[in-house]
């Protein structure tokens, strides 16, 4: 039905479920979303795969269910990835321009983001991303393309982010099982940060909050531009279990509880309030206090939103953020959340809606499927990339080819 | 790291007032902390050294410290903090000017406070945060009430703690609980309190002693401080002193048995341990050597620092002290339990004989001869002698006839982590995030 090239597919191995989203490219580029897939997540714990041959199969319903909805053969995926061991940070580049005329050439300025991808870390670490901010020529700040300026050296920051290479390898095998390509793999929480953020909101200055199952991913933008990243492995997950340890339900039900009579905040008409909990038969079996329920969700909930503030303000980026926190995720649904981030932040808090992109509008209503949207987003610029190189000239497509570089 | 104590007091301070530089200041703050302060007055400390912190003018004029900051403030209306930390805090905020003034020049500063009132609570983080921007190091210990002063007295020690150890360099916590199995049942509530005085009163002579060692030998108390503050939140600091032929070995028995300590096992569960030794210059390296063995011996696994130094006109003293950080959120929390356990068990006193009646069966009992007698273990024989030593030495021997002790359960609330069980703890600056944040937060839900 589609052109192949044109059809790109985002995959979040999650750890409440599996989602593979489709997007579709036209020639102008413009994307719309056109398939969904989703199937329960049984094996992944705090954003890692604890079982691979479940996760395969969990996958590959999600990936079945895509191609139906869709009608598309999917060939290759844009893998997002998480988990505690990812790390993010600033890095600058250096390089001394040697040309005669001091003019900064293109090639000059690939040498600089290759010094600042070089980066001593671990040899078992891999760098998932190093996203470029901004130049520096000859000490000049904020220069967004220096080719073709005059100076004697250029710098560059970058963010990095990067990931322990063997627990990424474990996502990207079970994929690879399934005879499907890897694209790339894009940190989750970039991901979900593309599909929520207009480039105004960039600009203005925007944290992205992502309360997932088992991990909450942040982003920070600045002056249109990644400041900060963060991986938080405590998640949704958190907030089941400490219910049915507080409660002492099972996890099931503390799940279920969760998600009919939860609330972020503790009101002063809850106090009192019971919820009874029906057992196999019908009848009664537990009565459960309403604000001990809420008590404990706003405690969890509080602190996750606190160590977020306080690695931010330990950046010193909290100022940065003029137009205010964007949610999303699962937990982003619970009941007045907004109100308990605003109360931390002291900042707007927006439940954030995939408004950036257009198609499927249950699916982009959705807070829960903002990262495989931006997945599909990110591909979609890495495949504009492409069309452009395409084009260029035949030196350039022998030069790859030579290099072995298909892109 | 071998460095005199001149050139070790202010490496990164801003440009310090042409003032004379003073090595330390004892500050006691509150009534609780007063009354160490004169406790250690009277035991021969200088009067020179020690500034007292109080709201109210009267028991301020009554001490013999050389400093004396009233803190005063129409808020008040005479009737002191009435046991609240805001307004204490509040009021330290306004005299911040007098505080800042008492610490400027001074290389550390030591913070003693009774937690769980108003003015030792509220004033105690302040004066620590002036300090800190005075350019002084801040050394605070914080004396937490009897579990019996009531929870919320506990509650507002515990909420001080957290406070005081953001602000301090270095907060070791001094459960007055753990002072309870000095008691017998005769004991009278002065000489109780006396008792504790004198004894945290030791312990912060001893810090005092050991920050004016010239170290010779691995770092000074002071890094060792900042080192072992990094590792972990809540610490416990047990000091000794001794002298003879066996000051080694002695001081060693002191400071396993010391109260503040929490008992041996505390070694065990520990993330850091960090020993101090300070002498005349007749101290010898077979006797370091000795001690940290032994130290070390305790703690298997659990990394250990140290730092040795010379005092002078020592005599033929010996002072060691232990810092024992451990991974416990709250430091008050678990004291309890360890009494329990680590006292050594004597049924005539009238605390502590409380305590350990759920372990004492009612009547010693004849236990009936086992059909099975195992053979003896193969050992070595300098095994075999070092066992028969250790169970023929006198403080193993009981009295026949004496109660036999039952094996008891303690009272520690295990907490399961459901369903990260299995995976990998999520260790967030000490803290495990996947035990529920109202477990770690001691919120009780009724």
């Amino acid at each position: 039905m589609f052109d192949p090239s044109s059809i790109i597919v985002g995959l979040e191995i999650g750890t409440s479920k599996v989602c593979a989203v489709v997007g579709d490219m036209s020639q102008d580029g413009s994307l719309n979303i056109v398939g969904l897939g989703q199937f329960k997540s049984r094996s992944v714990r705090k954003g890692e795969i604890a079982d691979a041959q479940v996760a395969e199969e969990d996958v590959r319903q999600a990936i079945v269910e895509a191609e139906q909805m869709a009608d598309v053969e999917i060939r290759s995926v844009y893998l997002g990835v998480t988990g505690g061991h990812l790390r993010g940070f600033n890095n600058r580049g250096v390089h001394h321009i040697a040309s005669a005329d001091r003019e900064i050439s293109e090639a000059d300025v690939q040498d600089v983001i290759k010094n600042a991808k070089t980066i001593n870390l671990p040899a078992q670490n891999h760098v998932i991303h190093a996203i470029r901010q901004h130049f520096l020529v000859d000490g000049q700040d904020s220069i967004a393309n220096p080719v073709g300026m005059l100076g004697s050296r250029v710098d560059v920051d970058v963010h990095v982010v990067h990931g322990n290479l063997n627990r990424l390898q474990n996502a990207i095998r079970i994929v690879k099982g399934l005879q499907l390509e890897v694209e790339d793999i894009v940190f989750n929480g970039l991901a979900s940060s593309l599909a929520l953020l207009t480039n105004e909101q960039k600009e203005l200055g925007a944290l992205v909050i992502d309360f997932g199952g088992g991990t909450t991913e942040y982003v920070l933008y600045a002056n249109g531009i990644i400041k900060h990243t963060g991986v938080l492995a405590v998640g949704g997950d958190h907030v089941s279990n400490d219910l049915a340890y507080g409660l002492k339900i099972s996890l099931g039900r503390a799940e279920r509880l969760k998600v009919e009579y939860g609330n972020a905040v503790v009101a002063e008409e809850d106090k009192g309030q019971t919820v009874t909990i029906a057992g196999e038969s019908g009848m009664p079996m537990k009565i459960v206090n309403t604000e001990h329920l809420r008590r404990i969700m706003f405690l969890r909930l509080e602190e996750v939103f606190l160590l977020i503030g306080q690695d931010l303000e330990h950046a010193g980026m909290l100022e940065h953020l003029r137009a205010g926190v964007f949610l999303c995720g699962g937990g982003a649904r619970i009941p007045q959340i907004a109100k308990l981030a605003e109360q931390v932040f002291q900042l707007p808090v927006t439940i954030g809606k995939a408004n950036t992109i257009s198609g499927l509008k249950s699916a982009l209503d959705q807070p829960e499927f903002a990262t495989g949207i931006g997945l599909v987003k990110y591909g979609s610029f890495q495949q504009r990339n492409k069309w452009v190189k395409r084009k260029s000239g035949l030196k350039d497509k022998l030069g790859q080819l030579f290099r072995g570089d298909r892109r | 790291m071998t460095t005199g104590l001149e050139n070790q007091q202010h490496p990164d301070q801003p440009a310090a007032p042409a003032l004379a530089m003073v090595p330390f200041r004892v500050f006691g703050v509150g009534n609780a902390g007063l009354n160490v302060v004169a406790q250690m007055i009277a035991a021969g400390l200088d009067p020179e050294v020690c500034a007292v912190v109080n709201v109210d003018a009267a028991s301020v004029a009554l001490s013999q410290a050389s400093r004396k900051l009233v803190l005063e403030s129409g808020l008040m209306r005479g009737l002191g903090t009435g046991g609240d930390p805001e307004r204490g805090r509040t009021i330290a905020r306004e005299c911040a000017a007098t505080l800042h003034e008492a610490c400027v020049g001074v290389g550390v500063v030591f913070i003693i406070a009774g937690l769980g009132g108003g003015t030792g609570t509220g004033v105690a983080p302040e004066l620590a945060r002036t300090a800190k921007t005075a350019g002084s190091k801040v050394l605070a210990f914080g004396i937490l009430p009897f579990e019996c002063e009531g929870s919320l007295r506990n509650q507002i020690a515990l909420e001080g703690c957290h406070e005081l150890r953001a602000t301090a360099d270095l907060l070791a916590s001094l459960p007055n609980q753990n002072t309870l199995a000095l008691i017998d049942a005769s004991t009278s509530l002065v000489d109780t309190f006396k008792n504790t005085n004198k004894l945290i009163g030791d312990l912060i002579q001893a810090s005092c002693r050991f920050l004016s060692a010239q170290g010779v030998m691995g770092l000074a108390f002071r890094e060792l401080c900042v080192l072992i503050r990094q590792r972990s939140v809540a610490i416990a600091f047990a000091a000794g002193q001794a002298a003879g032929a066996d000051r080694a070995a002695e001081v060693l028995t002191q400071i396993l048995r010391h109260p503040m300590l929490g008992g041996v096992d505390r070694l065990r569960e520990a993330q850091a341990v960090a020993v101090c030794i300070a002498a005349g210059s007749s101290l010898t390296m077979i006797e370091v050597n000795r001690l940290m063995e032994e130290v070390q011996k305790l703690c298997p696994g659990v990394p250990v620092m140290m730092g040795a130094g010379i005092v002078e006109n020592a005599g033929e003293t010996l002072w060691a002290g232990l810092l024992v950080a451990r991974l416990g959120a709250v430091p008050g929390e678990e004291e309890l339990p360890s009494i329990t356990r680590d006292v050594i068990p004597n049924p005539r006193a009238g605390a502590c004989g409380k305590l350990e009646d759920h372990l004492l069966s009612p009547e010693p009992e004849a236990r009936p001869k086992s059909r099975f007698v195992p053979p003896a273990p193969n050992l070595p024989q300098e095994k075999m002698e070092q066992l028969f030593a250790r169970q023929t030495s006198p403080s193993r021997v009981r009295k026949p006839g004496g109660p036999k002790l039952r094996q008891g359960q303690l009272p520690l609330e295990i907490v399961s982590k459901g369903r990260f069980e299995k995976s990998e703890p999520t260790i967030h600056k000490g803290e495990d995030l996947d035990v529920p944040t109202y477990v770690r937060r001691g919120v009780v839900l009724n």
